[in-house]
């Protein structure tokens, strides 16, 4: 089964042109709800009302504003936002080349896959040449009249652009910093250590499914039926009263 | 605050290399240009992270945040506008607790489901985050990532968080487990960093999409080695070398349009244009605050100033001592925040009883609380009404 591209854009690398076809990474799978009005079901919708009054407003006299302050905002009628909106483009600009550990993870929002629009052999030389310098492209585009920044990295071997999230968006990291105390005591450490070592593994996500979801619609299928819900205890975890007998215990059970 | 540099740790970590680049030029100022980053009071989760038989409670509170955009929207009278939810067959503004969740099982034939329901679903992954294993860091694709958020230790399981953190860092593996938060299942990566562990989440393997499903399997790998290659790979490497930087700049990560928006409103303002003036009765403004639901301003709080309370598990002060021991900034000082924190020593006066404080707050006027706000850097006190600064003053966590 193919998916459609959402897009189509040309990644600008200096004087190089590379026409792409953009698809979205991301497959949904969620259970979707509605949300409805208790007493008699019937669906809800989102409207807007007048803060003061509780007043529903119709759409069409709705009005988007900058609040300078408390008191006083600037109204921006919708022909100034049209101009203050990006312009339509199809480039993918990518300013410069970063080292992979320039952006940490926190940073990154949604995958596209990217496919080549027309030029195939330059779309793999440049597969190619990303694979070997190990680096990301910083780009920026329009899409549907939002811009964006992404990461222009490979995904099994695939051009790739990750959108990024705003610096607003990304708490800084540098001011905080974990819990201090004592140092800790050597044979906790060396334990520690050897469990995790115990455990480790290679990365393989497709071991791992969302089995709540499965029982989510095996819910609804109860409720169907007009089955009855059984209602499960939670049994409360305490820290452990001896860290060392604990981290004892789990390395023998690791070992068996 | 421990020295990140010290740390024994390859500089290939992306989050060291970020706090060098960022940290320098901290675009995270106490201005309205940047808001602070806000969270809930109460964390987004509440469970254990369990590590073989040791299991130690913790709190999960965000650490990336959605996109806002700057806009509020207002009627014809320039009045702000709130979101409700409305009954599409009485056209009644519903209260949240009118409101329940329903699967269409039929053309608008609905199963309601209930949040205790959902909620008994999977008990233990409910409230547990079981390590299963460790994987290098390194290994995890990209593609994966979603959201982030902050370990926050419960005061009594302190010792064994730092074992974890440090063993995890030394080791450079990260925990892979899955877990339910908020009604919905997370395959998460715990991850150890300056001692503090932070919670990536995961896309599950069947929600991403593989190279096959666009087609892109179907090229032909040989087509490289074709003569009227437009550029070679060598070419193509040539040119990256000479577009590659070190560092990234990360203004260039900054809100184009929210500050274009921003711009053009100030034009507009000087010329007067187009500006709607409200007078800041009381009324209005408490009117406007009792239309406000759970999730305005006075619920939030300084996610840094929690996190560095509950990370190194401190007591909330009450707002009298706060106040007292807090000196005003100065003006024009960078990183204000951080200065203001490490000036503020732990109050030695006794603990008040929460009601003498709110008397006391009751009786200033909503300038001279929002003074004390503006001086306690509380995010959102510029929309507060006099009650909700009231609110927030009265439980301002201590700042060490």
């Amino acid at each position: 089964m193919s998916a459609r591209a959402i897009w189509k854009g040309v990644l600008n690398i200096s004087d190089l042109q590379v026409p792409v076809k953009l698809y979205s990474a991301l497959v949904d799978r969620s259970v979707h709800f509605r949300l409805l009005h208790r007493r008699d079901q019937a669906p809800v919708q989102q409207i807007m009302v007048n803060a003061k009054t509780g007043d529903p407003v119709p759409f069409e006299e709705t009005q988007k504003a900058y609040q300078v302050s408390n008191e006083e905002c600037v109204i921006l009628t919708h022909s100034e936002l049209e101009e203050l909106g990006p312009e339509k483009s199809r480039a993918i600009e990518v300013s410069e080349f970063l080292p992979k550990a320039s952006l940490g993870y926190r940073w990154y929002d949604r995958p596209y896959l990217l496919s080549p629009d027309g030029d195939e052999p330059l779309y793999l030389a440049l597969a190619h040449a990303l694979g070997k310098s190990q680096k990301l492209g910083l780009a920026h585009w329009v899409m549907r009249n939002k811009e964006y920044a992404g990461a222009l990295t490979l995904h099994k071997g695939y051009p790739m652009l990750i959108t990024l999230r705003y610096a607003e968006q990304v708490m800084p990291l540098s001011q905080l910093s974990g819990p201090q105390g004592e140092p800790l005591p050597e044979k906790e450490r060396l334990m520690a250590r050897q469990l995790i070592n115990m455990l480790g593994a290679k990365f393989q996500p497709e071991r791992y499914h969302d089995e709540y979801r499965d029982r989510v619609i095996e819910l609804i299928s109860k409720k169907r039926q007009g089955e009855e819900i059984e209602q499960v205890q939670v049994k409360q975890h305490k820290p452990p009263a001896d860290l060392n007998r604990a981290l004892q215990e789990s390395l023998q059970r690791a070992r068996a | 605050m421990a020295n990140r540099n010290k740390q024994a740790h390859k500089n290939t970590h992306p989050e060291h290399n970020e706090a060098v680049a960022r940290g320098s030029k901290n675009h995270w100022e106490n201005s309205e240009n940047n808001p602070r980053f806000s969270t809930l009071r109460r964390p987004f989760w509440t469970g254990s992270l369990v590590f073989g038989l040791v299991a130690l409670p913790v709190n999960l509170y965000p650490a990336v945040r959605g996109k806002q955009g700057p806009l509020t929207m207002v009627d014809k009278t320039g009045t702000r506008l709130q979101r409700r939810q409305l009954c599409s067959a009485e056209h009644t503004v519903l209260r949240p607790d009118e409101i329940v969740r329903g699967y269409e099982v039929e053309k608008d034939q609905f199963i309601t489901i209930e949040d205790t329901e959902l909620e008994a679903l999977e008990p233990e992954k409910s409230t547990e985050i079981a390590l299963q294993e460790f994987v290098a860091f390194d290994e995890i694709d990209p593609i994966y990532f979603d959201k982030s958020y902050f370990l926050a230790p419960d005061r009594k399981a302190v010792k064994a968080y730092r074992l974890l953190a440090e063993s995890m860092e030394q080791e450079n593996r990260a925990g892979i487990a899955t877990f339910v938060m908020r009604d919905r299942e997370y395959l998460v990566a715990i991850i150890s960093d300056a001692g503090l562990l932070r919670a990536e989440t995961l896309r599950f393997y069947d929600e991403v999409r593989a190279p096959e499903d666009v087609g892109l399997s179907g090229i032909d790998a040989e087509k490289t080695s074709n003569s009227n290659l437009t550029a070679t790979p060598e070419h193509l490497q040539a040119l990256i070398d000479s577009m590659s930087t070190r560092e990234l700049d990360y203004k260039k990560l900054e809100n184009q349009k929210a500050a274009r928006l921003k711009q053009k409103a100030q034009e507009k303002l000087v010329k007067n244009e187009d500006v709607i003036r409200e007078a800041p009765s009381e009324e209005s403004i408490e009117a406007e605050a009792a239309a406000i639901t759970a999730q305005e301003p006075s619920e939030f709080v300084d996610l840094m100033q929690m996190i560095k309370a509950r990370i190194h598990g401190e007591q909330m002060e009450t707002a009298e001592s706060a106040q007292t021991s807090c000196p005003k900034p100065s003006p024009g000082t960078k990183n204000r925040d951080l200065e203001h924190t490490r000036n503020v020593h732990k109050s030695e006066q006794p603990t008040e009883q929460a009601g003498q404080i709110n008397s006391r707050l009751k009786q200033m006027t909503r300038d001279e609380l929002y003074e004390k706000a503006q001086a306690l850097h509380i995010n959102g006190r510029s929309k507060m009404s006099k009650e909700q600064l009231q609110n927030a003053l009265a439980e301002q966590p201590s700042l060490h």
